[in-house]
């Protein structure tokens, strides 16, 4: 009981310490200016790739993200759900694309369609929730078609929100769907499932004229303050696992002996402690890649980071990453694009999605499944014209139903 | 198909599965179903390790969480990895695992009852 009460606990702080950085750097001081900062994240088009920590400053995005993720976190209390792995990712995936697209207006039309669903289909809502949460990745379709529809004002808006509604509404059947397709070798599998819908609304918007802009918003110069904050958490987060696993780090090693192929809940099935050290370590490892590689720590890659520490509750862990990252690398420094380019590190980042290929099959797949990688999810962008948060989800799943089979085949189990 | 015969069929093909990749020499399924549940006995003669019925037991007895079984029960069986047992038996209302080295016999007892 004490145990599953802390987990809440854990849940609940990481999005109280990003409100408080928000307020401790700036917005406590100027409040007025926080919450035109805010307005300004709100009424901004978000798609890919908009960062948040340029559009509405550090103390805003980190507002903006703590709020989110502390909200999600309260839902799940209301309806009575469990702390696992799979809770840890769904909030902290939410909270760190709230950095980067995902914000306090533009999320509830997908959590309402989806909740319609439940209803529809005569079951709690509580069944859907984690779809709804992943769900949000689609919420720059919301925002985007307030801009494409033929009515303006507050028709707009409402036209668009139920557009975003009808959309969650038929989430929880495409995603469950889709999770057959790449066999649950793509971690972000909603990505996948959203990479479909926001291919399909792309083609409609194009097909009737409206042209999406591509868009590029990328903030920089804030590397000390922000990684003094990341390592700040990480360190939290692996000493109190490191203590609550009675100050050793026994059990990480059977930890990493699971391939990491959904579903597998590191809470249930090796412990919260050793989960809080994984997702320690997994940030300090993401964030000094970053760094190394001479990347900012902005918005998106902080998503990013964020994103590989929730589903290092649910599946991640350096062995299974680690081959995936060389993969990526590999393809950045031979590719087009300097390895301090966004399309690089976000492909390092968020192509960690493939982590189950590297832990089933091993590291040279790995390395293998990062190297494709790279290169499909600088291509698959266009098709949903950024309407998809989780880009390297989409990229991810297609990657993933092309190399398994053909692993499958070359390793002996296909023999 | 009805959820509860899918968690049926889903569990004894996964238990199948665990118990003949490693060396299982047979195998029987005794299930009795009605209208308020489904109760199974798998019973097989199989030699496991200490290992494997911790494996085992960890992969039955695993705390309930029904909302996730439910989003990615479609996975289970799908190329049929040792974690798909924990995620069917987060849907299973009771397990009973009983192992006799000696003489090398398995048997494991569970309930489904209707929503």
């Amino acid at each position: 009981m004490e145990r599953k009460f802390l987990r809440r606990v854990f849940l609940y702080s990481v999005g109280f310490f990003f409100i408080l950085f928000g307020l401790l750097t700036g917005g406590l001081w100027h409040p007025v200016q926080l919450w035109r900062n805010l307005v300004e994240i709100v009424t901004v088009p978000d798609y890919l790739l908009t960062d948040y920590i340029e559009i509405g400053g550090i103390s805003g995005a980190f507002v903006n993200s703590g709020l989110l993720m502390v909200i999600f976190t309260f839902l799940l209390q209301l309806l009575k759900l469990p702390v696992t792995g799979l809770s840890f990712a769904c909030v902290l995936t939410v909270g760190g694309f709230a950095l980067f697209g995902k914000n306090i207006f533009n999320v509830w039309p997908i959590l309402l369609g989806v909740f319609l669903y439940s209803r529809y289909r005569g079951e709690p809502f509580s069944r859907y929730i984690y779809v709804s949460y992943f769900g949000t990745a689609i919420a720059p379709l919301v925002t985007q078609l307030a801009f494409f529809l033929p009515v303006s004002g507050l028709k707009q808006v409402i036209l668009s929100y139920v557009v975003a509604v009808v959309i969650g509404f038929f989430l929880t059947d495409l995603a469950a769907h889709f999770l057959t397709a790449h066999k649950g070798y793509n971690l972000y599998n909603v990505g996948f499932t959203c990479g479909m819908i926001g291919m399909i609304a792309a083609a409609f918007m194009r097909t009737y004229g409206y042209e999406i802009p591509s868009r590029k918003v990328w903030s920089s110069g804030n590397n000390l303050l922000l990684s003094v904050f990341m390592f700040l958490i990480f360190f939290l987060l692996t000493y109190y696992g490191w203590k609550l696993n009675g100050r050793s780090f026994k059990g990480y090693k059977k930890l990493m002996k699971h391939s990491g192929r959904l579903v597998s809940d590191f809470i249930i099935l090796e412990g919260f402690p050793i989960t809080l050290i994984n997702m320690g370590v997994m940030g300090f490892v993401m964030t000094l890649y970053v760094i190394v590689t001479g990347n900012q720590l902005n918005g998106p890659t902080i998503g990013g980071i964020m994103t590989v520490v929730g589903f290092a509750a649910f599946g991640k862990h350096p062995k299974n990453v680690l081959p995936i990252l060389i993969g990526v690398t590999i393809s950045a420094v031979t590719n087009k694009y300097a390895l301090n380019e966004p399309n690089n590190i976000l492909a390092a980042l968020f192509g960690t999605t493939l982590a189950p290929i590297a832990g089933e099959f091993g590291p040279i797949w790995g390395v293998i499944a990062g190297f494709v990688h790279t290169a499909v999810v600088n291509n698959v962008g266009f098709l949903h014209g950024g309407l998809n948060l989780y880009n390297n989800g989409f990229a991810g799943g297609l990657v993933a139903m092309f190399l398994v089979p053909l692993i499958r085949v070359l390793s002996k189990e296909g023999k | 198909m009805p959820r509860r015969i899918e968690i049926l069929t889903k569990l004894s093909a996964q238990l199948m599965r665990f118990l003949f990749s490693r060396s299982a020499e047979n195998l029987t399924i005794d299930v009795n179903s009605s209208k308020d549940q489904i109760s199974v006995l798998i019973k097989s003669t199989v030699k496991l390790t200490e290992k494997d019925v911790e494996l085992l037991e960890g992969y039955l007895r695993v705390e309930s969480h029904e909302e996730m079984a439910y989003y990615y029960l479609p996975l289970a069986g799908e190329y049929g990895s040792d974690e798909d047992l924990m995620l069917i038996s987060m849907l299973v209302n009771s397990v009973e695992i009983n192992y006799d080295k000696e003489k090398s016999s398995l048997r494991i007892g569970f309930v489904i009852r209707s929503q």
